[in-house]
């Protein structure tokens, strides 16, 4: 089992990997969000206090929640390249960090575009939204620390441990609407017994959660198929697939001892 | 069960008077989960365009090189003929 595991921490077979996984996602990715969006917007009951404003809900908690979702991956990446030393484990660090980026800065606009009518503002310190605001930036400190470095080892273990302390923040904004007195309101799939939902507004909104994360999937193994080729320039796999400066040795070589 | 919540495709836009925060959030969304998959898919069709440039550039070099190769054996040929030493020179074309 390990050693099979063990088997996709080589670029090439990871790579393998990327390319029968990439169309299943993008498949799920897409059917989801198309139908969970439209259920969401058009057919899901209005909210009795919110009114058609809670509509947000079906962008809002899918991007907020696989934002945190993402980062522990990033972060489980991370342990598993400075532990194993795997290069394709940094590779899938910095392939979801933008992405993930991507997803909290989604999450923040549409709260503050849904705390604006419900509110009345667009922005409060508040515990919650202070705590993804910082996920954010670990986000980018995490992208900015790897490219920082010319030597991409260096980089990745450097970003991965930033990576692995900043967890640190995903259960203070788990946590934060108990912990403090926020405006934000609490948990409402991930309670302990019943969800606070009703079930017609729950399927978008559970059908918008599997979209969002197919597509994190979806863009991080486009990403990480970049990387890996990227970094494997000049191996010879990479030549041998997509033809380098190597093949076109080999072929001239070939050319030539073809001619008389 | 599942019933269209409004009365008209007009209704549906005004989002019951949220419109603009409604719409504002969804088009928003859209827009950067574009981006990223653009850019991304943008980025490895130029690294792959690169991988492609790299192998032609090594295969002018190398045929560059073979031409060189045959011209200063024709040349050394005579020059053997004439008695005169021959040493190999080798040069790469710039590109």
């Amino acid at each position: 089992m390990w050693k099979w595991i063990n088997s996709f921490a080589k670029p090439e077979r990871a790579y393998w990997l990327c390319d029968v996984l990439q169309n299943w996602f993008a498949g799920v990715a897409i059917t989801g969000l198309i139908i969970g969006i439209v259920w969401g917007l058009g057919y899901a009951p209005q909210d009795y206090q919110q009114g058609d404003s809670f509509r947000i809900i079906y962008i809002h908690v899918p991007s907020a929640i696989l934002a945190m979702g993402a980062y522990v991956a990033m972060a489980i990446a991370a342990l598993v390249g400075v532990v194993w030393q795997w290069r394709t484990a940094f590779m899938f660090m910095i392939a979801i960090a933008p992405v993930g980026a991507v997803m909290t800065f989604i999450s923040l606009f549409t709260g503050s575009f849904w705390g604006k009518p419900m509110w009345g503002t667009w922005w409060i310190w508040d515990a919650r939204l202070t705590s993804q605001l910082i996920l954010l930036f670990l986000y980018l400190g995490v992208i900015s620390l790897y490219t920082a470095f010319e030597d991409k080892q260096q980089a990745g273990k450097a970003a991965g441990v930033m990576a692995m302390v900043g967890v640190i923040n995903i259960p203070i904004i788990h946590f934060s609407v108990e912990w403090w007195n926020t405006l934000h309101q609490g948990a409402t799939i991930t309670k302990i017994g019943k969800p606070s939902i009703a079930p017609e507004m729950l399927w978008p909104l559970l059908i918008c959660i599997l979209g969002f994360a197919a597509f994190i999937g979806w863009v991080t193994i486009i990403r990480m198929k970049n990387e890996i080729i990227m970094r494997d320039l000049h191996r010879p796999w990479v030549a041998q697939r997509f033809g380098g400066a190597e093949t076109g040795v080999a072929e001239a070589v070939a050319n030539v001892d073809g001619q008389p | 069960m599942i019933t269209f919540q409004f009365e008209s495709l007009n209704d549906f836009f005004n989002m019951g008077g949220y419109a603009f925060f409604v719409w504002a959030s969804f088009i928003c969304t859209f827009l950067c989960m574009a981006g990223v998959l653009i850019q991304s898919l943008v980025m490895g069709k130029k690294i792959k365009q690169g991988v492609q440039k790299e192998k032609a550039r090594a295969e002018r070099i190398m045929a560059a090189r073979a031409q060189r190769k045959l011209k200063q054996q024709a040349k050394s040929n005579t020059q053997v003929l004439n008695n005169i030493d021959n040493s190999e020179v080798f040069d790469e074309p710039k590109t």
